[in-house]
């Protein structure tokens, strides 16, 4: 139980981090993709399935809330989500930088393909509606944000690990890198 | 071992979504409670993001003002533009009183003050969330403006506690606008394209010049007149074509402003 709570604690805190202050940034800071990055991140090197769930909240959240147009974000990062702890499992190892980075590029591809694909639905009824644009200008600056997100987190590894162990979120036998 | 450590991580991710699957059931029946706790962290969040927007505002954009004289002269130009729709409601007003020999009534608008809480960011780069809603006499379409009356959007979800704001320069939001011509030309201004708004479909036959103010007219219900949406910057016109085209800016970009006021009356 205390161990969901401080799980919760911690989405939490990313969560407001994320769409209040982030969110208000100038320029293309405020495309950062904080709670995203750090969900695939734990998923992928530190194998903390929460993560994945941390992102599915994620999406959640900001269609519960009205932060986006439901239900777009939950699906999105539904997917992503998904994405991230299969090709964790099955596909990229958990051991080297550039299988945390391929992981994170691929699970955003994914997220921004169901946005894309929703806006796409969207333009067929009501064209005028759809902003591409702005959406299509964040794309790769989301992607190289996420870049440096990633490998900040994989420099700061054997801490974070640390700190997962000593709030019991991951178990001292838990096998990541 | 294997199926026991495959029973452990089975019960493991079934705790987890069940614990998932009551926070949000909790925060669904009680939205307005939890939006409104929320709202005490995301004010302060909100507003230090919006303090970095604003103190960074011209730094990558090459100018040859400084940021601080673009600042300067943004405030001038907004407050006299405030002053100039002011003059031209009065001199209206007043032609109308010295024909018809009656008084109007002023209307006092009544208006809620709200700070921003949270934004989109890429997804909705055109909405964000204010901390007002229902409650606080928030509804729906009802227009959101900062400063002196310079209209953002409209409300396009309430909830209890919480209100979210679409800007009018995106393509869904239409607001009944009249241009401060010689002829006081009435249309329509919509969002194009999260930046701009254009006033389209004014006949070939009105003159509209770069800079001329564009405000609400007053036409649409829960819109008051006067509000100022924006300056033309271009006029898209071909006089084989029946109809020409304004872009309009707006004269106050949301990203720099933390707190806003909705209009409830």
């Amino acid at each position: 139980m205390n161990t969901s709570l401080l799980n919760a604690a911690f989405f939490l805190a990313f969560f407001l981090l994320q769409t209040s202050f982030i969110s208000s940034l100038p320029g293309v800071l405020s495309l950062t993709p904080l709670l995203f990055v750090v969900g695939v991140y734990l998923v992928q090197h530190q194998s903390f399935s929460a993560g994945a769930w941390w992102i599915i909240a994620f999406g959640l959240l900001t269609d519960l809330l009205g932060v986006t147009a439901a239900p777009v974000s939950t699906l999105a990062h539904a997917a992503a989500a998904g994405v991230a702890f299969l090709s964790a499992r099955h596909l990229f190892s958990n051991r080297s930088l550039y299988g945390v980075v391929a992981c994170g590029i691929l699970s955003l591809a994914v997220r921004d393909a169901v946005q894309a694909a929703w806006l796409g639905v969207r333009f067929l009824r009501h064209p005028e509606t759809v902003l591409w644009k702005p959406f299509l200008d964040a794309l790769p600056w989301e992607a190289a944000l996420a870049v440096i997100l990633l490998v900040i987190l994989f420099s700061f590894a054997p801490k974070i690990r640390t700190m997962l162990t000593k709030t019991f979120l991951l178990g001292r036998s838990h096998e990541t890198f | 071992m294997m199926p026991s450590t495959h029973k452990r991580a089975g019960r493991r991710a079934l705790r987890i979504f069940l614990t998932v699957a009551a926070i949000f059931t909790a925060v669904f029946l009680f939205r307005g409670l939890v939006t409104r706790g929320l709202a005490v962290v995301q004010r302060p969040l909100s507003a230090a993001g919006t303090w970095m927007t604003d103190r960074t505002f011209g730094v990558f954009a090459p100018s040859a003002e400084s940021a601080e004289q673009i600042k300067r002269l943004e405030a001038e130009r907004n407050a006299l533009a405030v002053e100039f729709t002011e003059l031209d409601r009065l001199r209206d007003e007043n032609a109308q009183l010295r024909e018809q020999l009656a008084f109007a009534d002023r209307t006092e608008l009544r208006t809620v003050t709200a700070a921003v809480i949270a934004r989109a960011g890429a997804q909705r780069p055109t909405a964000f969330v204010i901390d007002r809603g229902s409650d606080d006499g928030v509804r729906l379409g009802a227009p959101v403006v900062v400063g002196d009356g310079i209209l953002v959007g409209k409300v396009s979800s309430v909830g209890h506690a919480t209100a979210t704001v679409t800007t009018a320069t995106d393509p869904s939001i239409a607001t009944a606008a009249t241009l401060l011509n010689k002829t006081h030309t009435i249309g329509l201004a919509e969002g194009m394209d999260g930046r701009l708004l254009r006033l389209a479909l004014i006949p070939q036959d009105e003159t509209i010049s770069v800079n001329d103010l564009v405000i609400t007219s007053g036409l649409e219900e829960g819109v008051p007149s006067g509000l100022l949406i924006g300056i033309v910057n271009a006029v898209h016109s071909d006089r084989r074509e029946p109809f020409q085209e304004a872009i309009v800016e707006p004269l106050a970009d949301i990203r720099r402003h933390a707190a806003v006021s909705v209009i409830v009356q």
